[in-house]
């Protein structure tokens, strides 16, 4: 099953070369046109011709063999004398036979490929037997997915695993309890491939890490389960550049500067005794919805009620206790098509395991760092997924990964992103034994960051709760005034205020990350501090509130059930970046200017539009028959307006549409003067909601059209608090 | 069947030809020798399994097949129109080469910088013909070097993708 091998011997070209050598994407793209490469490299060609001949050559052999007794049968001649033919043909058949079996040994020397029941025994030993941050990768566990939430979330829903899931929790535990160990510490060198440029969230060379360190410790005590983590990055001089540790209620993050954050933990880990056929706890933590689909056969239903020690909160009145089978593990670490075989290297046996996986080569970096970045930019990087081939040996006794290889496409030395060796110690150890291990030790100040504060009266407004609908009009109108909103509305009242949904998002960690102290002072301390600061530039971060938009008459809403929305930004964003945010590419298909009307002044703006085959895909991603596809246009119209940027997004079927017209003709409402009419505008969104989704139950909040509230507002701390830590 | 030595000469008369194709519209040598190689290892797997009159013509069949799920891959381009107007690929192949080994690497960027948006046009210009550094270029435009970055990012990703759709 393996794709099309190259050739396997060519030394990679572009390994370990000094920074100062490195060129960047457009230097690269200049010497590429300067035609310097355009002769195919001696020593590939030489072998490439080779590789071929030698291919054609043995092919010729079995061609040979067949044409022969072909030939022989069709001879007139030998019609009426099989004799010498069957003979032939025997004798061709043993040869076939004879030089299948050489082709065989001679392919797979030093291989063994093992049957199904072997294999995933062998798979379910590895997983019991490495901790979950070192499989899938060894570069940031962040990156990694989370294993116990997605097989939760397919036992109970059928939903498909999420390869961007970055709960940090997922990295802490093993991926199968084990009974003989309860400590986990690996020690992993890193080195980049040739590939490693075309998959940054793998093989980014300036932010790659030489080596890293990691220590799992699973703590179960009578009646809780609270694990422990640490990790360790180092850069090529060896300088400690990530840390993290995760110990009882507090994680601690350094990057290499001056200082080091502490954060409150918010894990609610549930009363659960360890048992060496469960998965990790997370999996037994289910949500309340994911109980009502689970099948007698996946659950066991504890009637027993439990309450989380830490919140107090009443998680379930059923303890949800999940046995899956390793089987239905295994997919989610390895694919459904993983290769195991046993193979001797320099005499000593090992598993080597093929698997693979699509991830977006550039996303997780980002989303790694920031998992608040909207989900709807997903679609941006759908160019940019990547099938990644993971080859990883682990110990035949032991079951401890000792290496894992990388590659970008197929399997071969060109391809390969990044390579990192394992040194693995395993043991039981008590927790008085690893205390001093998890405990913070770093010799630099600490800044404690403050618990995010969540504002009650800016939540959802569309439930049937008449206090929570006044309140959030109070709320709507101080943050309007607040921060010199308008509301728009068309003039042409056929579209009408559906939603109004406020974005403005504070993130307690920004005055951290934004500090450029909190990196080390050098290149790659300058660059993670760039990086972050690119990442509160995005949209995502800068939108401030969102009113979406229907047809106003209820026969009508059938023939166009769209919704439209006009959104505010700020005012300094650039505008190329709109189109590359809602269409996923800055490929628009038309630029117009054009002019707007907003309380009948005019007001320029500029619309872009992204024409592409609607329904050429299903919800799967596989093709649907093009008879189905349709014209569809996608438009932006950007514009300023008083302090922000406002952007009108509109979907349809047809270029001319009437509903372009409607949205260039604006009226607007600004909360000092016009409260009263964004007001009612206001409360005919609830009635208008309550219409279209009928009446909703208090927390029974829908999330079809994704577009109620999400806010997190608090008072910015910028104090930057230093707390004292004793190590 | 083809003797081998066929193959050989195929190989050798082609081989050049097919990466330096690969090579001018993919601007990466090792994507192009790549494909390349996977040209080659279908012509082989295809000679085994069916009789074919003009591998020559079958060869550069495949390299066009190749070259059209290259652009699905990495530019999501269903086609690019000039794949479907030459029916002689080989022909084509040819051509473009003589016509694009003539020309310089600042024709060639000025040819293609027009297709650019203007502000990836502007920091192209600035990087690649008059060679300032994405510092410099943040001060002569008054931006950060953050957003030099980015936009130079993408305008090298849509050069390479109008490269490869331009006949």
């Amino acid at each position: 099953m393996y794709p099309l091998k190259h050739l396997k011997d060519r030394k990679p070209n572009n390994m370990f070369k000094k920074r100062s050598d490195q060129k960047d994407e457009a230097c690269k793209l200049l010497e590429n046109l300067d035609n310097k490469n355009i002769y195919m490299d001696k020593e590939f060609s030489k072998k490439l011709k080779s590789d071929i001949l030698s291919q054609y050559e043995h092919e010729n052999v079995f061609m040979y063999l067949i044409n022969f007794v072909k030939r022989s049968l069709s001879m007139p001649s030998l019609k009426f004398n099989k004799l010498p033919v069957i003979s032939a043909s025997t004798i061709s058949l043993i040869l076939i036979s004879f030089y299948g079996l050489i082709t065989y040994f001679v392919l797979n020397n030093y291989h063994n490929n093992l049957s199904q029941n072997d294999k995933n025994e062998v798979l379910s030993k590895i997983l019991q037997n490495n901790s979950g941050s070192v499989l899938k990768s060894s570069k940031n566990p962040s990156e990694l997915f989370s294993v116990s939430q997605a097989v939760a979330a397919e036992l109970s829903n059928g939903e498909t695993r999420d390869e961007t899931a970055t709960d940090a929790s997922s990295t802490i535990a093993p991926i199968y309890y084990n009974d003989n160990y309860n400590f986990f510490h690996y020690t992993s060198t890193y080195t980049l491939g040739p590939a490693a440029a075309s998959c940054p969230a793998y093989g980014d060379s300036e932010n790659s890490y030489s080596r890293i360190e990691t220590y799992d410790f699973q703590n179960y005590s009578e009646n809780s389960y609270y694990p422990k983590y640490k990790y360790l990055a180092y850069n090529n001089n060896d300088e400690l550049v990530d840390y993290s540790l995760s110990s009882d209620k507090y994680r601690y993050e350094y990057k290499g500067g001056t200082f080091a954050l502490r954060f409150e933990e918010n894990y609610d880990y549930l009363a659960v005794t360890p048992d060496s056929t469960s998965v990790n706890t997370e999996i037994l933590e289910t949500s309340p919805s994911s109980t009502k689909t689970l099948s007698d056969t996946e659950v066991l239903v504890d009637e027993a009620g439990t309450t989380s020690e830490n919140t107090g909160i009443n998680v379930e009145t059923e303890t949800i206790e999940l046995i899956p089978e390793a089987k239905d593990v295994i997919p989610y670490y390895f694919g459904e098509d993983s290769e195991v075989e046993e193979v001797t290297i320099e005499g000593k046996k090992y598993y080597l395991v093929i698997y693979s996986y699509d991830t977006p080569c550039s996303y997780n970096e980002e989303r790694s760092k920031n998992p608040t970045i909207s989900s709807e930019t997903t679609s941006l990087e759908a160019e940019n997924t990547k099938t990644l081939f993971f080859k990883d040996l682990y110990e035949t006794d032991t079951y401890s990964l000792v290496k894992q290889e990388v590659y970008l496409a197929s399997i071969s030395d060109n391809n390969l992103i990044s390579s990192s060796e394992y040194v693995v110690e395993k043991a039981e150890k008590t927790i008085s034994e690893v205390s001093s291990l998890f405990t913070f030790d770093l010799n630099v100040n600490v800044k404690n960051v403050p618990t995010t504060a969540y504002n009650e009266n800016s939540y959802y407004p569309y439930e049937k709760d008449v206090i929570k609908q006044s309140s959030y009009l109070t709320y709507l109108k101080n943050f309007l005034q607040q921060k010199d909103i308008e509301i728009f509305t068309p003039s042409n009242e056929t579209y009408v205020l559906f939603e109004t949904s406020i974005s403005d998002y504070y993130d307690p960690t920004k005055p951290y990350y934004t500090n450029r102290n909190f990196y080390p002072n050098n290149d790659f301390g300058q660059k993670q501090y760039e990086d972050y600061l690119a990442l509160y530039e995005s949209l995502s971060y800068n939108q401030k509130f969102t009113t979406t938009y229907i047809l106003k008459d209820e026969t009508e809403r059938s023939q166009d059930p769209g919704f439209y929305q006009i959104s505010a930004y700020d005012k300094n964003l650039d505008v190329s970046d709109f189109s590359e945010y809602f269409f996923g590419t800055n490929q628009y298909t038309f630029k117009d200017s054009i002019s707007l009307k907003i309380n009948n002044e005019t007001v320029s703006a500029t619309k872009y539009t992204y024409n592409y085959q609607a329904g050429v895909e299903d919800f799967e991603g596989k093709e649907i028959s093009p008879d189905y596809a349709q014209d569809s246009y996608n438009n932006l119209i950007i514009f300023d307006y008083e302090s922000y940027k406002y952007v009108i997004n509109i979907f349809t079927y047809d270029t001319n549409a009437s509903i372009n017209s409607i949205f260039s003709d604006l009226k607007g409402y600004h909360p000092d003067n016009d409260w009263n009419e964004i007001e009612a505008k206001v409360k005919g969104s609830f009635s208008l909601h309550e219409d279209f989704y009928g009446k909703i139950e208090p927390q029974d909040i829908p999330s079809s059209n994704g577009s109620g509230t999400e806010t997190y507002v608090v008072e910015p701390d910028s104090n930057l608090e230093t707390i004292e830590i004793n190590p | 069947m083809l003797p081998p030595s066929e193959i050989e000469a195929i190989y050798n008369n082609h081989s050049e030809k097919l990466y330096r194709f690969f090579y001018f519209k993919i601007r990466d040598q090792q994507e192009a020798e790549d494909l390349t190689s996977d040209t080659f290892h279908l012509l082989i797997k295809k000679l085994k399994q069916v009789e074919i009159e003009n591998p020559i013509n079958f060869l550069y069949g495949i390299a066009k097949n190749l070259f059209k799920v290259y652009l699905r891959e990495k530019y999501q381009i269903k086609t690019c129109p000039f794949l479907e107007e030459f029916h002689d690929f080989q022909k084509y192949t040819e051509e473009y080469l003589e016509k694009e080994n003539s020309q310089t690497s600042e024709e060639l960027l000025l040819k293609y910088l027009p297709q650019l948006p203007e502000k990836q046009k502007e920091i192209i210009e600035l990087r690649l013909i008059q060679k300032l550094t994405p510092t410099e270029i943040g001060e002569k435009i008054n931006k950060d070097l953050n957003y030099v970055r980015t936009t130079q990012k993408r305008a090298v990703k849509n050069l390479r993708r109008i490269i490869t759709c331009t006949p």
